[in-house]
């Protein structure tokens, strides 16, 4: 008996499970408060730009009003004058919280708006007239609340169910088998992942679907003569993905005898890493030099450099992930059909096999075979599944790694932290490890295991074939055996676990000979008195042929083939 | 307190699958019951969480203090009852009082052979 742990978690009777249940806790109170605290903010703000909007309003007259750059942003200095109760005061705020933007096309919307001695509406704060607002935020801010308070009901849903969970586990209900989730299940993972779904295409529109069109529009922007007036690389430190970098260009250009001011490169500007090619740009653009760029003729205020898709918008392609992890889950959650009560598919697996008609053979009649045995994990698959894990380790090790060498590159060593972290870097290394172990079975030969029938019956005999391609000839001993296998899941806690024990091994075949590890044929019984294949949820009886093909100096070639083992239907019975 | 039974005709308490089961329920009942209901259900035991599907379900509506019925069922072609190392699996008869929610189960096994299956404990070599 050997058993398989899903997911790290707790026993409430184990102490170590009690540490699992205090970590699970302090990590969603630590969701729950950060999603709090957020919400009250966002609410906070949202308040006080409602209270904004209700200040009454006045003429004011715009005294001045130009660009400044400040904070590595581009803002709108404004100053304006406003009668209110009988007497004058002078405001220099153009909207509450306004910071200015990293492009300075918005900056320069703003300063066309509010040009000096135009007349405009502005809001007072009537307790206190010389506070002014020449614009109110939008009330459109509120609805941004969901975001954190989703991350507040994802912690306190995940804290319930910690603690609720240990309540469960001691009442240990059965749990009703059902052959598709219920309606509202169905629901639940339906919304699931339609917000994987909405985030992935919303992603994908702003960060590829939108540069993609002004690049397609920009085939009509007009060639207009520029200079260059500042030129510099921005760089944003974080902790998370380290220092980036953005080109910011600014230029100056004249259309219709108007001078505009732009500082885009082009239409994917995003801070990336990579400084050396931005610097690069930075250098081909000092200032003073004489450049052509890009206009949009219905908008001057709109102008790129390089009108150019740039070879690193495929990142912009990241998103697609979520896209597809969304509608494939969609799909499937849609596609799986309510059964009755009494239907097999309740308790019976699916069959892994694919039918082998159309290729001259004949079915035996009654029978619905002959069928080609899919492997129960591919070798690509397989390989991907390591390497997913192998990132995901060592994506999050990485940073680990990276702080304690800083530190150490810096000369003061964190030894604490470096200690900590090699049993991690050890695991990171046997997963990359396996990695190559995995990529070199890509290489092995692969076996085609056929059936002469999909559904076998307890005490009925039928006929397996197996057929080596590739360099089989390197294989030294080949066995194919059938195994039933009783698997239990169980839950303790937020701890599944699987226990699994095989209950019957039914040699197949064990051979040395090359010409038979090739290709061959077996008859194949399952007995009379055994169990057919059961999957009821958390209980199954596994049936799966193994192949074993054992290679010196390389990885062996194993390979499992699930198939169905099933009782007779009631024609058969007749 | 309700007396519920369950006897099955010819006092089998294993069945074939894709076969009929008859039998009779009679109660005694010292409350109103809005109705009776036996259910047709299996459920496994073992170490692993439970699952439990009802199969059938026959429902006696009006029922008289005192009462029998008879009914039949058609049982379905599995799972088999069988007893392994990790996973069991129980087939039985539950008649229901409602709403009281009182019951009274009876073990049924569904087999081809008319026993419950044992898996083995340890696989032969092969």
């Amino acid at each position: 008996m050997f058993r398989v742990h899903l997911s790290l978690g707790s026993d409430h009777s184990g102490p170590s499970g009690c540490a699992g249940r205090i970590f699970g806790t302090l990590f969603c109170l630590a969701f729950l408060g950060i999603g709090i605290g957020i919400s009250a903010a966002v609410i906070r703000d949202a308040t006080r730009d409602r209270a904004v909007r209700n200040w009454p309003q006045t003429r004011c007259t715009i005294l001045q009003s130009g660009i400044q750059e400040k904070d590595e942003k581009y803002l709108l200095a404004v100053r304006y004058r406003y009668p209110y109760a009988s007497q004058t005061y002078q405001g220099d705020v153009y909207q509450r919280g306004y910071s200015g933007d990293d492009d300075y096309r918005i900056a320069q919307r703003l300063l066309l708006l509010y040009p000096a001695q135009s007349i405009h509406r502005c809001y007072v704060n009537p307790g206190k007239p010389t506070e002014a607002v020449l614009a109110a935020n939008s009330p459109w801010k509120l609805p941004v609340v969901l975001v954190p308070m989703t991350f507040a009901a994802v912690g306190g849903g995940i804290l319930w169910a910690i603690w609720r969970g240990k309540r469960s586990a001691r009442e240990s209900k059965p749990r009703p088998v059902s052959a598709s989730p219920r309606l509202t299940s169905r629901l639940v993972l339906v919304l699931f992942f339609g917000v994987f779904l909405a985030m992935g295409m919303l992603f994908l529109i702003l960060m590829v679907g939108a540069p993609m069109v002004n690049v397609a529009r920009a085939a009509r922007w007009q060639a207009t003569p520029c200079v260059v007036v500042d030129s510099k690389l921005r760089s944003h430190d974080d902790s998370d993905s380290g220092t980036t970098y953005k080109v910011n260009i600014l230029y100056e250009y004249q259309v219709q005898g108007r001078t505009y001011r732009s500082n885009r490169y082009g239409f994917f500007s995003a801070f990336s890493s990579g400084r050396s090619g931005k610097e690069a740009i930075v250098r081909q653009h000092p200032p003073g030099r004489q450049r052509v760029c890009w206009v949009n003729p219905a908008d001057p205020t709109h102008a790129v450099l390089d009108r150019t898709m740039s070879s690193w918008a495929w990142l912009g392609l990241f998103p697609l992930i979520f896209v597809a992890v969304g509608a494939i889950g969609i799909i499937s959650t849609l596609r799986r059909q309510r059964s009755d009560a009494a239907s097999p598919s309740r308790w019976l697996p699916k069959a892994r096999a694919r039918p082998l008609r159309g290729l001259g053979v004949t079915p035996l009649p009654g029978s619905d075979g002959p069928v080609l045995l899919r492997p129960a994990t591919s070798l690509p698959a397989r390989l991907a599944g390591v390497i997913f894990v192998a990132l995901f380790w060592n994506g999050i090790v990485s940073i680990f790694v990276t702080i304690a060498v800083k530190s150490w590159i810096n000369g003061r060593g964190e030894i604490c932290l470096s200690v900590f972290i090699v049993p991690f870097v050890a695991v990171g290394l046997f997963m990359i490890g396996m990695i190559f172990r995995e990529a070199l079975a890509l290489t092995n030969p692969r076996v085609q295991l056929t059936l002469s029938q999909g559904q076998m019956r307890p005490g009925q005999s039928i006929e397996v074939a197996w057929e080596l391609s590739g360099r089989y000839d390197r294989i030294s001993r080949l066995r194919i055996w059938l195994e039933g296998t009783e698997e239990a899941t169980y839950q303790r806690g937020t701890t599944t676990t699987t226990d699994k024990h095989v209950f019957a091994r039914i040699q197949v075949v064990d051979t040395s000979s090359l010409l038979e590890i090739r290709t061959g044929k077996r008859p194949l019984a399952v007995p009379a008195d055994t169990m057919h294949s059961l999957s009821t949820g958390n209980n199954k009886i596994v049936w799966a042929l193994r192949v074993k093909g054992e290679i010196s100096r390389w990885p062996d070639l194993s390979q499992d083939f699930e198939l169905l083992v099933s009782p007779p239907d009631s024609k058969e019975m007749r | 307190m309700s007396q519920l039974t369950i006897a099955i005709d010819g006092g089998a308490t294993a069945a074939a699958p894709n076969t009929d089961l008859g039998g009779t329920v009679n109660w005694v009942l010292p409350k109103p019951t809005d109705a009776l209901e036996l259910r047709l259900l299996w459920r496994t035991r073992g170490i692993g969480t439970t699952d439990m599907q009802v199969v059938d379900r026959v429902r006696f509506e009006n029922p008289k203090p005192m009462e029998h019925r008879a009914f039949r069922l058609r049982l379905p072609p599995g799972p088999y009852s069988f007893s392994g190392r990790l996973v069991s699996l129980g087939w039985m008869l539950e008649l229901v009082a409602l709403p009281q929610q009182e019951s009274v189960s009876m073990d049924l096994v569904l087999s081809p052979t008319g026993q419950e299956i044992v898996l083995p404990q340890e696989p032969a070599a092969p």
